[in-house]
């Protein structure tokens, strides 16, 4: 296989690494003992990352410093809330990172990261050296731009979760829809871009929505007050509510169709069950009042709710905020090839928490990040060149129909100096007949087991 | 009963979909729906009533309908756990397809994607595949190794635990009987265990008047085992 | 002959825009080895291509040309897909070949120790 040298290689894609800091002669190639890779949250990323770095270069050390004993998987989650999936479901042991691949694990969080000194410092009082970290920290939650809700903690107490990194919130929203009165209205807030897992909040919305319709709700109402006009998976996942939710495609949307396309769209009388206030309709939520259950708007006036699904902006997780990695954006920048930090050396950040340019924020992205950092830290620690990566991603979402599928599918590569797509179609096609979709939901179903076996089995 | 012609576009989308959800998400969920198990007596009568299948069309279908995508380019084993299609009798081929569509076969999540993706097959196409897979060739051959551990299992049998030879409705070579007995050879060691074990557990409960599952029920694993290298080619 | 249509031909748009992007991927893959372009296929087809009892194919093991064959006609479209036949438009002949070579190393069988050291 012929290889570049890394510094030719390197120019040649115009990336941007700290000056001297990976440079192929400071790999240690006569170490005395193992180098150390220190992991900094045991989610998708970093998971992924340990058990491939200890496949494809078992010699290296690699210790994941995680605070929870075991890992709840955002991804599939909000099958929680309608009763799908048990939070055991979602429950997944690090028992076979640890047995089976030697992945050893600190369970405690860490606090401070001494870049110069390279050393983590855990809130439990540890100190953990390291020759090279990687921070997979995955999301915070900032409520800093909504009214009348000050902080995480402050919605929560007030009823007011977001549900989007597992845990207990997803049992209060199972609640709060089961205790939502006969034909009630139940209002979901996407993030603004950008977020983890781009079709979730509308495939948690459809999953609302079915799940009434289920109960016998004729008239129950899930609505979408966005700050955006368009997500992923868009096309098809309109097209889904219009088939399946009264869902009417507003005015401003009409231009991700063809007229052909377009022609095809059913009209609906009456109310829908699903609807979807877009940016540029003025849905961008300013204020929430829990006490009343009340939801202002840029410019679509005020809502009344029965249940309230308010999902902040996000950033990159508390450690990497508070150890500098994060620029002005809330989020952290990476060399493309290696996930190293442009603000520091022998720090990579993978996951959620990074930019990764053209890729979203993913578990299957985290995923290919995490496997073609092993391939690189193997080269960095043990010898050898950095290589020609190329990421993928495939998130699979339902309509709310638990037999109505669609996905989201990319190859990403790097093209000067960034991370370009570089697929033609991403979607099923918008003329794909019904078994497509139905074919596309039993994927979703096998998926969720089969990509969590590659992270943690 | 599911709509045979789900997905033809005459069909409304939503009834369409609103009708393959119902067996689809509950077997996916570890549910078992309302299944009617066959009867002697009613799958005779299906069988009997079996269109008359066209090779030709049922390949289209092999290829159309998502089928070579695990089953290869004539329905020979792509994957050391799938089974092997290629010379399988029909009657076979064809009760199984009817048998996913129905939730009658749902053993694992492999069996999932086999529901799903039957749902938009009817009768006739059933048989047309069922017709394709017939006219391939049956891999490997009709020698016999009389000194394998397994050949006094598959030719005798053990009356003492009521087992028959295998031979009487497998074949000696594992060419399969008459009717829905369906050839055994030339499948994967893998697949061939996975299936005895799913008839001993009662995951897969498919067969007429528990045809296969009352031997499978007495074979030891280290039986299931040998009898999987006999016939594997 | 019946002519039942009950699959369309939805991938003729990417086939076309195919060209394009092949050529991308050539050229932005210069050195790409089979252990980077297989890791791809791992989050659903499972770690080294070892996958149990799932609605997806393992690839440990499979025949070589059975994978280029398989990846070809999900890229031109003969072999219809959900989501195949995109992802493998976007890789080149090159990679695909080493993806098939890189599986094809491993045994059918997943070892004992659940897994293969690559070291």
């Amino acid at each position: 296989m012929s290889k570049m040298n890394r510094r030719t290689f390197l120019k040649a894609l115009g990336a941007t690494v700290a000056a001297g800091s990976t440079a192929a002669g400071s790999a240690p190639l006569f170490a005395q003992k193992n180098p150390h890779v220190a992991v900094v949250g045991g989610g998708v990323g970093g998971a992924t990352l340990a058990k491939y770095l200890k496949i494809y270069a078992p010699s290296i050390d690699v210790t994941i410093i995680e605070p929870k004993t075991k890992y709840q998987r955002p991804y599939g989650s909000s099958e929680v809330i309608t009763g799908h999936e048990t939070m055991d479901d979602i429950t997944i042991s690090y028992d076979n990172l640890r047995d089976r691949y030697g992945v050893k694990f600190i369970h405690d969080t860490v606090t401070v990261i001494d870049h110069a000194g390279h050393k983590l410092h855990t809130a439990g009082g540890r100190t953990v050296s390291y020759d090279r970290v990687v921070v997979a920290p995955g999301i915070s939650f900032d409520y800093s731009q909504i009214e009348g809700l000050d902080s995480e903690a402050d919605a929560r107490a007030k009823g007011i979760v977001h549900g989007w990194d597992a845990g207990e919130d997803l049992l209060t929203l199972k609640a709060q829809l089961e205790a939502m009165p006969k034909n009630g209205t139940a209002i979901v807030v996407p993030p603004p871009n950008p977020y983890r897992c781009p079709p979730g909040p509308y495939e948690r919305a459809g999953l609302l929505a079915q799940w009434l319709e289920e109960r016998g709700d004729d008239a129950a109402k899930v609505i979408v007050l966005d700050s955006k006009n368009g997500f992923t998976t868009d096309v098809t996942m309109l097209q889904a509510w219009n088939r399946l939710y009264k869902f009417n495609l507003p005015e401003q949307a009409k231009g991700l169709y063809t007229e052909e396309q377009l022609a095809t769209f059913k009209h609906h009388e009456g109310e829908p069950k699903v609807d979807w206030i877009m940016g540029v309709m003025g849905g961008k939520v300013t204020r929430i009042d829990a006490e009343n259950m009340i939801v202002e708007t840029e410019g679509a006036g005020t809502f009344k709710a029965d249940m309230i699904n308010y999902i902040p902006p996000l950033k990159a997780g508390r450690v990497a905020l508070e150890n500098d990695l994060a620029d002005e954006t809330g989020w952290c920048p990476v060399d493309p090839i290696t996930f190293e930090s442009t603000r520091h050396a022998d720090v990579h950040v993978i996951g959620d928490a990074c930019i990764a340019g053209a890729m979203p924020k993913s578990g299957y992205a985290a995923n290919s990040q995490g496997k073609v950092l092993a391939v690189q830290l193997k080269a960095l620690l043990l010898g050898g060149e950095i290589q020609t990566p190329v990421y993928q991603n495939t998130c699979y979402a339902l309509a709310g129909n638990t037999d109505y599928g669609m996905f989201v599918a990319d190859v990403f590569r790097v093209k000067d100096g960034k991370i370009v797509r570089v697929d033609a179609q991403r979607y099923l096609p918008f003329d794909a007949e019904p078994h497509m979709f139905s074919m596309a939901a039993t994927y979703q179903q096998a998926w969720m087991k089969a990509f969590t076996k590659d992270v943690f089995g | 009963m599911l709509n045979h012609k789900l997905f033809k576009l005459s069909v409304p989308l939503a009834a369409a979909l609103s009708l393959g959800v119902c067996a689809n998400l509950a077997l996916a969920k570890g549910h078992d729906p309302e299944i009617v198990h066959w009867t002697p007596q009613s799958w005779s009568a299906e069988m009997n009533a079996m269109p008359k299948g066209d090779p030709a069309a049922g390949e289209r279908l092999h290829v159309n309908a998502f089928c070579a995508s695990c089953h290869g380019t004539a329905g020979e084993s792509m994957t050391h756990n799938w089974p092997n299609l290629a010379g399988q009798r029909a009657e076979y081929t064809y009760k199984q397809l009817i048998d996913y569509q129905d939730g009658r076969r749902h053993e694992d999540e492999r069996a999932m994607v086999m529901i799903t993706i039957v749902q938009g097959l009817d009768r006739q196409d059933m048989a047309d595949l069922a017709a394709f897979y017939a006219a391939q060739e049956l891999p490997g051959n009709d020698e016999v190794d009389k000194n394998h551990p397994a050949h006094s299992l598959v030719s005798v049998g053990d009356p003492q635990r009521l087992i028959t030879p295998c031979a009487a409705c497998h074949g000696v070579a594992g060419n399969g009987g008459i009717n829905e007995s369906p050839a055994i050879r030339g499948n994967p060691e893998d697949y061939f265990i996975r299936t005895m074990k799913a008839y001993r557990d009662g995951s897969r409960n498919n067969d007429v008047a528990k045809g296969m599952s009352q031997f499978a029920e007495h074979l030891t694993d280290e039986e299931i085992k040998a009898l999987a290298n006999y016939y594997a080619y | 002959m019946r002519t039942k249509r009950i699959f369309p031909l939805a991938l003729l748009a990417a086939v076309s825009a195919g060209s394009v992007f092949t050529a991308n991927a050539s050229e932005l893959s210069a050195g790409l080895t089979g252990q980077m372009a297989a890791q791809t296929c791992a989050g659903c087809h499972g770690t080294q291509g070892y996958i149990e009892d799932s609605a997806y194919v393992p690839l440990a093991g499979m025949d070589k040309e059975h994978f280029i064959t398989a990846m070809q006609m999900f890229a031109d479209g003969s072999r219809p897909s959900t989501l195949m036949g995109p992802l493998a438009l976007a890789f080149s002949d090159e990679e695909i070949e080493a993806m098939a070579d890189y599986f094809a190393a491993f045994p059918k069988e997943r070892p004992a120790k659940g897994f293969i050291s690559e070291e």
